[in-house]
């Protein structure tokens, strides 16, 4: 295995466009490369590239380098203030030495992470530098396609919403991700004007959860509504991992998810 | 910076304020770069996942796990290890830090000390960054990256707070020199040891659980550059024998012609590097042919089931009947029943298995972890066909032990490498491998049946135990014998009929863990009680003081409840107090339980301990014995019992000594001077007839049915067991500070009881000899004089003083003296039945807690715990309340969170990750610890070994308080989430359809 710290971003897209591994933190690759020492041949080393480590608020959207780590994440004002479930979501990953190497890229790189999902319900696209020239993507797009060339930046259009991540796991930290839940909620008028939900742990990749997003688009807000949506969605997910627990457990909690978001974006 | 090809990679990097150069491969991880190259050892690895925070380090200032960071990320970096962290702080925190350093000192805030630089990093970073009163969740969250396996983090987080607000934490003259030392580079884990010089090692396990093995072919490994040595069971120079022999020698070192589990090793490989080691593993081309698999005990023993061992599948078993067992039943009221089961659980230690192995001169040198030094030394010797006396096993210190390490380790697969390649050989597993590849704990699978009165008074049991033993004997007997004796748990019991079997299946091997049976003989009666409780419609904790074994009443006629007992659950149910009042849709339940459970091995007879007590020529003192630093504190309530009997200002070191082991005789330790060789052959010679007539015949009853058991043990049990004490004695009459060899050293939570009482006897002597000396060198009268202020002065005239450094420098630096302890006299067997007998003290403990549960996940939370402990005597307040905290933590876990998921003989769990011991966020904030001393118990002053009885108690008062929320039994543990919202689901859906 070859080692190689780019310096610019060019020379990171040229390298990995040649079949380079991105490194970012390691906190996902650096075991697996550690036990499987033949899944690449050169280490594209990101961290010189101190460009992509800022966070950028702007008037319609804020920034985010693909290098910010979890930890400057939820740590961030603007982060914890308008993108409330992308800061829990990265203070459910690991644990402290993880969350201070693990990056937003590297988490968008492995659809399973804690991540995505909050980053579906608050409608990010994200920015890939590739050879032929940098390529601006819904974030859903993004996880379904995989990642061709560098993660350089995500960005969160800035709108008055709530939003919530839950995360169950059997551990505290460094707890397994048995389901997650995303939500992002616009009232308008008493009214849920726009709503949007993702679950996570279930599958491969996350989903959001179109049906229980339609049947709560216009209504008012209300614990009724809630419970049947919590149980629209407990029946629309899909369930595809196999590893225990069960898909009957995995969608109880899918259940209880919605309804604590869901309750918890409504209350003041 | 980069690389031009798969070359090494140049690295500069500030470590620890040096400028550093190293050259490692692009896949080298920082920790191993920092450890191995770099010989930083307080860099410790545990898990190369991120999780256990074992190997943290500040990178750039910030806490990171330099297990899943490459060396290369960090070129030109600044890294600061554990020993060097007062220079990555602030001026103004650089108190605050020194004040943690030694509040964790004070506060015996770790055990077994793996965790302990990893905490140092990620407290001394939570200091750097807080000053003033913590907020707690925060520091709990800031230290929720390190696993600790003894504590309950309470005492870490005490010191932590303290120190953050520059406050000391505990009394700065009861410092702990091993925690000193765990807090730095020289703590000398087996795993420290890693040099670039050293072959690494690796094992090749079985694919299958249950298999021929048809041919293996190792020509394709032996040519991989690198590769020094594939060695496979037709290499081993001696007898092919594995494993723990105490009972039986059915387990090759390395398989040959069938495996029997995933656990049997089949090849060594050791090669230059790592690299090289791996691609030799799966060069070698093992051809199998499935055999029939035992996934379980109840499947074993049908007849015609394949058999595993020379005999069947049967291991041993047991039988315990007292009265008329069917009359009983047929006269009790109430006969309730139930179906018991507890799943194996890993002993997770922090240390990962392993150590290293050289050749000195013509000895065979092997570090690593063991409780039975001596079993490996003889092992390591047949395997080897070498004399014992080329044999040397060193294990000071481990991080972490748990009954694990009473079983045979790696010692002869390392012994085998380095006697086949001459060079040193490290051979260290990894996590993956010591989930899914070693001992567990033996899962059981109990029926019971209790009747009752309507008065709620018990008359009779019966109950019906197999216990997996996996694919050897190993302790398995052992552990089936206590079984069999705990299984009425803590009553008075007239009618008794207990059957308990060990059985062969092609599961991970058995082994003793924390309780070495209590704690699966205690969870079946315990439940069956509280089923009982709740038919009767009685108070569980009454019914249960109701029931407790009875004892004559002091200076009376009258027998009463054990009155230890009934305390400790007076003491839990006044802890416990008002019920706390559902209000939110959980589910709230209280539980209780008890346990009278045996501590000290109970190997009767003569098991002896010999403690050294020397004082150097600088006045220091120190206490040596062949017991390791296991990592229960034990040997430091030892030095300050000997504190106390000397009235010294400062604690005595303590250091293991190899004196023992080399000689078991006790010969050098006592004298100086070794055994001759007639004198060791001698020894040698009682102790082969004391193994044959006690081990041996344990093994030999399981080719016998129960009934020609007893009979053989009607027959032959008297003449053992008064053949063995004569033995004994004559043993320790010609040899009187020897050991029993067969016997493992650090086992069963007499590290207090046993070596305690060696070590005060040595201090006694010491003191007389002391006093003597003092007397003829001040000219007066012994007594006169007395101990104290760092010496012997004259009661009358304290001027008239002589210090401990001028005593030792008068006698030439040979003021020392040897005490001895042994078990008081019992039997091996009970004649009757088999059973072990002679578990001489008993320890009483109860446990209750209020907990809820939580309907949107299943979890369980604990509201509030209380627990009750007789511990004899207390000699280390902090140890034995770190001792209880980590035991309770620790059942707690097992009773719902340790899932191993073991399937076709398969562990589920292969990570840390995965395995969910608690880290400082899942651990109860609120404990409550009752300690009562009645002062009853053999070791010193009354004390008692405390070491498992809280992690034998604490699933009970779990299991019977979810019982008491969700008004079902759980009939297993661990219980995990799912199942208690499947039974929710159920019962809602059986509600729906009324």
């Amino acid at each position: 295995m070859k080692y190689f710290r780019p310096t610019t971003i060019n020379e990171a897209v040229t390298g990995l466009a040649a079949g380079g591994l991105a490194l970012a933190g390691g906190t996902l690759l650096v075991p697996s490369l550690v036990s499987q020492p033949d899944i690449g041949s050169t280490l594209f080393d990101l961290q010189q590239l101190s460009v992509l480590r800022v966070i950028t608020p702007e008037a319609q959207l804020v920034r985010v380098g693909a290098l910010v780590s979890l930890d400057a994440l939820h740590s961030s004002s603007v982060i914890t203030a308008e993108f409330a479930a992308l800061a829990e979501a990265a203070l459910a990953v690991g644990n402290p030495q993880v969350r201070n190497a693990g990056t937003v890229g590297g988490n968008l790189a492995s659809p399973g992470t804690d991540l995505p999902p909050a980053l579906l319900v608050l409608d990010a696209e994200v920015v890939e530098a590739r050879p032929e020239g940098e390529l601006v993507q819904p974030v859903e797009q993004l996880l379904a396609n995989g990642v061709e060339g560098l993660i350089t930046e995500v960005r969160l259009p800035r709108r008055s919403q709530r939003s919530r991540f839950i995360k169950f796991a059997w551990r505290a930290a460094s707890g397994r991700t048995i389901v997650s839940v995303a939500a992002a909620l616009t009232i308008e008028a008493g009214m849920i004007a726009d709503v949007k939900l993702a679950c996570g742990g279930v599958a491969p990749r996350p989903a959001r959860l179109a049906a229980v997003e339609q049947m709560l688009t216009g209504q008012a807000p209300a614990e009724a509504l809630f419970q049947e949506a919590a149980h629209v969605g407990a029946a629309e997910v899909v369930v595809s991992t196999t590893q225990p627990p069960g898909e009957q457990y995995r969608r109880h909690l899918v259940r209880s998810g919605i309804l604590q978001a869901l309750k918890d974006m409504t209350t003041a | 910076m980069s690389s031009a090809d798969n070359s090494a990679v140049e690295i500069k990097l500030r470590v620890n304020g040096q400028e550093r150069s190293l050259s490692v491969s692009a896949l080298t991880t920082l920790q191993r770069a920092l450890h191995r190259d770099l010989g930083l050892r307080e860099v410790r690895y545990g898990c190369g996942e991120g999780v256990c925070g074992a190997c943290l380090v500040l990178l750039d200032g910030k806490p990171t796990a330099s297990c899943i960071k490459l060396a290369v990320q960090a070129g030109g970096c600044n890294v600061v290890t554990a020993t060097a962290l007062e220079t990555a702080l602030p001026e103004a925190a650089r108190e605050r830090y020194s004040c943690l350093r030694s509040n964790f000192e004070t506060c015996a805030a770790f055990q077994c000390g793996y965790c302990a630089c990893g905490f140092l990093v990620s407290a001394a970073h939570f200091l750097g960054e807080n000053q003033g009163p913590v907020q707690e969740e925060k520091l709990r969250t800031a230290l929720s990256g390190n696993l600790c396996r003894c504590t309950a983090y309470r005492q870490i987080m005490e010191a932590c707070c303290a120190a953050a607000e520059g406050k000391q934490a505990g009394d700065l003259s009861s410092r702990r020199p091993d925690i000193v030392e765990k807090m730095g580079a020289d703590a000398g884990y087996p795993t420290d040891r890693h040099s670039k010089e050293a072959l690494v090692g690796r094992i090749l396990w079985s694919e299958q659980p249950s298999a021929k093995i048809q041919a293996i072919d190792t020509a394709a490994a032996r040519a991989v550059p690198g590769v020094v040595a594939v060695l496979t069971s037709q290499d081993i120079p001696g007898d092919n024998v594995g494993g723990t022999m105490t009972f039986a020698e059915d387990q090759p070192l390395l398989a040959a012609g069938q495996v029997r589990s995933v656990a049997d090793a089949i090849a060594l490989v050791a090669a230059t590097n790592e690299e090289a080691a791996l691609e030799a593993l799966e060069k070698i081309a093992v051809t199998y042919s499935p055999l029939p698999q035992l996934s379980g005990p109840a499947t074993a023993r049908v007849a015609g089931a394949p058999s595993l061992g020379r005999h069947g599948n049967l291991v041993s078993q047991f039988t315990e009947k007292a009265g008329d067992v069917d009359a009983a039943f047929a006269g009790a009221d109430l006969v309730v029943e139930g179906n018991y089961r507890c799943n194996s659980n890993d002993h997770t230690c922090m240390e990962l298995e392993g150590g290293s192995g050289w050749m000195e001169n013509d000895t065979v040198v092997i570090e690593l972890q063991s409780q039975s030094p001596y079993g490996a030394v003889s092992a390591v010797a047949r395997q080897l066909a070498i004399q014992e006396s080329r044999v040397r096993i060193v294990s000071n210190r481990m991080g972490g032990s748990f009954g694990k390490y009473l079983v045979a380790g790696l010692e002869g697969f390392l012994a085998l490498l380095v006697y086949k390649t001459r060079q040193p050989v490290r051979l260290v597993l990894s996590r993956e491998e010591s989930f899914a590849r070693r001992v567990k704990r033996h899962a059981t699978f109990a029926q019971y049946k209790l009747g009752v009165k309507q008065d709620g008074s018990f008359t009779a049991l019966d109950a019906q135990i197999l216990a997996d033993a996996g694919p050897y004997v190993s302790l398995t007997p052992a552990v089936i014998s206590l079984l069999t004796t705990e299984a009425p748990g803590g009553y008075e019991i007239e009618n008794v009929r207990v059957d308990c079997q060990g059985i062969l299946t092609n599961n991970l091997p058995g082994a003793p863990m924390r309780g070495f049976g209590s704690q699966q003989a205690n969870f079946g009666i315990e439940c069956l009680v509280d089923k009982a409780a709740r038919e009767l419609k009685m108070d569980p904790a009454e019914l249960r003081r109701k029931n407790y074994k009875r004892e004559m009443a002091a200076g009376s006629q009258t027998e009463i409840p054990n009155p230890w007992l009934t305390k400790t659950m007076e003491a839990v149910t006044a802890g416990l107090g008002q019920r706390p009042v559902a209000s939110d849709g959980w589910l709230y339940g209280r539980g209780v339980g008890s346990a009278h459970a045996k501590y000290g091995y109970p190997s009767g007879l003569t098991d002896r301990f010999v403690a050294r007590l020397r004082v150097d020529s600088s006045g220091q003192f120190i206490v040596e014995s062949d017991i390791a630093d296991g990592g229960s504190g034990s040997t430091r309530g030892v030095c300050q019992l000997v504190a106390r009997v000397l009235n010294l200002n400062h604690l005595p070191a303590y250091s293991f000594s190899q004196d023992c082991i080399a000689d078991p005789t006790g010969a050098l330790i006592s004298t100086g001077r070794a055994s001759s060789s007639f004198k060791m052959g001698l020894f040698r010679f009682i102790e082969r007839i004391q193994t044959t007539f006690s081990g041996r015949l344990h093994a030999l009853t399981s080719r016998f049915s129960p009934n020609a058991l007893a009979r053989t043990m009607q027959w032959t049990g008297f003449a053992t067991n008064w053949f063995n004490a004569s033995l004994g004695w004559l043993k320790s009459t010609l040899f009187p500070y020897s050991v029993d060899t067969f016997n493992p050293r650090i086992s069963g939570s007499r590290g207090i009881f046993m070596l305690g009482r060696a070590a005060q006897q040595a201090a006694e002597r010491l003191r007389e000899l002391a006093l003597a000396q003092a007397a003829k060198s001040l000219g007066a009268d012994v007594g006169s004089l007395e101990l104290g202020n760092g010496g012997i002065f004259n009661r009358t005239n304290p001027a008239s003083r002589i210090t401990w450094t001028e005593l030792a420098q008068q006698q030439g630096s040979k003021l020392e003296a040897v005490g001895e302890s042994h078990l008081p006299k019992g039997m091996l067997f009970q004649a009757r039945t088999g059973n072990q007998v002679g578990p001489v003290d008993f320890v009483y403990a109860s446990h209750g807690c209020d907990i809820a549960i939580d309907p949107a996940t299943g979890q369980v939370k604990i509201l509030h715990y209380v627990a009750s402990h007789d511990v004899g005597r207390v000699l280390d307040a902090e140890a034995v309340r770190g001792q209880l905290l980590g035991g309770i933590v620790m059942g707690i876990s097992q009773a719902l969170h340790e899932v191993l998921a073991v399937q076709n003989g398969q562990a589920g769990i292969k990570a840390l990750h995965d395995y969910l011991i608690p880290t400082c966020l899942d651990v109860p904030q609120n404990i409550d610890l009752h300690i009562l001393e009645s002062g009853t118990g053999l070791g010193p002053g009354g004390a008692k070994g405390i070491g498992e009885i809280a992690a034998v108690v604490a699933p009970i008062a779990i299991a019977n308080a979810v019982y008491d929320a969700l008004g079902v039994q759980p009939t297993a543990i661990p219980i995990t989430p799912e199942q208690i919202i499947c039974e929710l689901m159920n019962r809602r859906g059986a509600s729906a359809t009324v």
